[in-house]
């Protein structure tokens, strides 16, 4: 890819960022390849260096918050011409799309709640497994102390398969964990795209 | 390597590269790369948050034509160096803890 055209394609990609954060990194990226270029790399070389454009604009829009996104967004529709009636539909609209737009959250929001709910719940199980565990194992020995052989040894041989269940579970709960803080990210990250990279349908790759 | 852990350490490998004396995006990742894995698109975010966090402060230059853009360190910045080492003498003490510990099992 040429400077140029990975320029203009990463420029196309960060519409709807704040402006001075586009020309910050356009600015950066620019001088990379400048640079790279005097110390002897063709242009082709020098842009293929900086890896994939995905991560680069990822990494922008994971350092700029929502709010700026989205004010940005709104910024930009009311320069566009003919904005007035836009403005216009959206407060006549507001009935239709702001319980709309209370819905998706609060759905996004049940989500999120019933996400976190399962896992806490799953941990909640087996903390309650693992003193069920101990108990038995206690009665257990409690039981042999008193001469009761078979229950006691049945309550032991309990609890240990109880202990060791937990074990298991306890590595795989931790793996579920961190993929659902991970995914969480993933989500927001996410929706933080949705206003970024696409600009408003018709228009062209500049 | 921890990405919390490697993000510290990135910070604090940025600043290094530029405390004897100013340096800009190409020359500072040329500087860091034998020592630690970074990319470009890593840098950029570092240099924006220790420029925010007033660890260093930026001009630019012109150089061939076109504006290049000088890091340099500030005493905030050095001051960040100076804890990293500080820290660092307390690492070694727990690493040689956690290693005794590991032997004598």
């Amino acid at each position: 890819m040429s400077r140029d055209a990975f320029i203009g394609e990463l420029r196309h990609r960060m519409a709807g960022l704040p402006q001075d954060a586009v020309e910050r990194t356009v600015e950066y990226y620019s001088e990379l390849i400048a640079d790279s270029m005097e110390d002897g790399l063709s242009e082709t070389e020098a842009v293929a260096r900086l890896g994939s454009l995905d991560e680069i604009v990822a990494s922008v829009i994971k350092d700029t918050p929502l709010t700026q996104i989205v004010q940005t967004r709104v910024q930009e529709t009311k320069k566009k011409g003919g904005s007035g009636w836009i403005i216009a539909l959206l407060i006549l609209g507001a009935p239709v799309w702001l319980p709309l737009l209370i819905a998706v959250c609060a759905v996004l929001f049940a989500l999120f709640i019933a996400l976190w709910a399962v896992v806490i719940g799953l941990w909640a199980a087996v903390l309650g497994v693992i003193v069920a565990g101990f108990l038995a194992m206690a009665a257990g020995v409690f039981e042999l102390v008193r001469l009761h052989v078979p229950q006691g040894l049945v309550l032991l041989g309990g609890g240990l398969v109880c202990l060791g269940l937990c074990a298991l579970a306890f590595l795989l709960l931790k793996l579920l964990t961190v993929g659902t803080v991970k995914l969480c990210k993933w989500i927001w990250t996410g929706i933080k795209s949705l206003f970024v990279g696409k600009k408003a349908k018709g228009e062209t790759v500049k | 390597m921890d990405v919390q852990m490697k993000r510290g350490l990135l910070d604090v490998c940025v600043l290094a590269a530029i405390q004897s004396e100013d340096s800009y995006g190409y020359q500072i990742i040329k500087d860091i790369k034998p020592y630690v894995d970074v990319s470009e698109s890593t840098l950029y975010p570092i240099l924006r948050r220790l420029e925010e966090g007033r660890l260093l402060t930026v001009r630019s230059v012109e150089h061939n034509g076109r504006l290049r853009k000088y890091y340099h360190i500030t005493d905030a910045g050095r001051g960040r160096i100076e804890d990293f080492k500080r820290d660092w003498h307390e690492m070694e003490s727990i690493y040689r803890f956690i290693t005794k510990e590991g032997e004598s099992k």
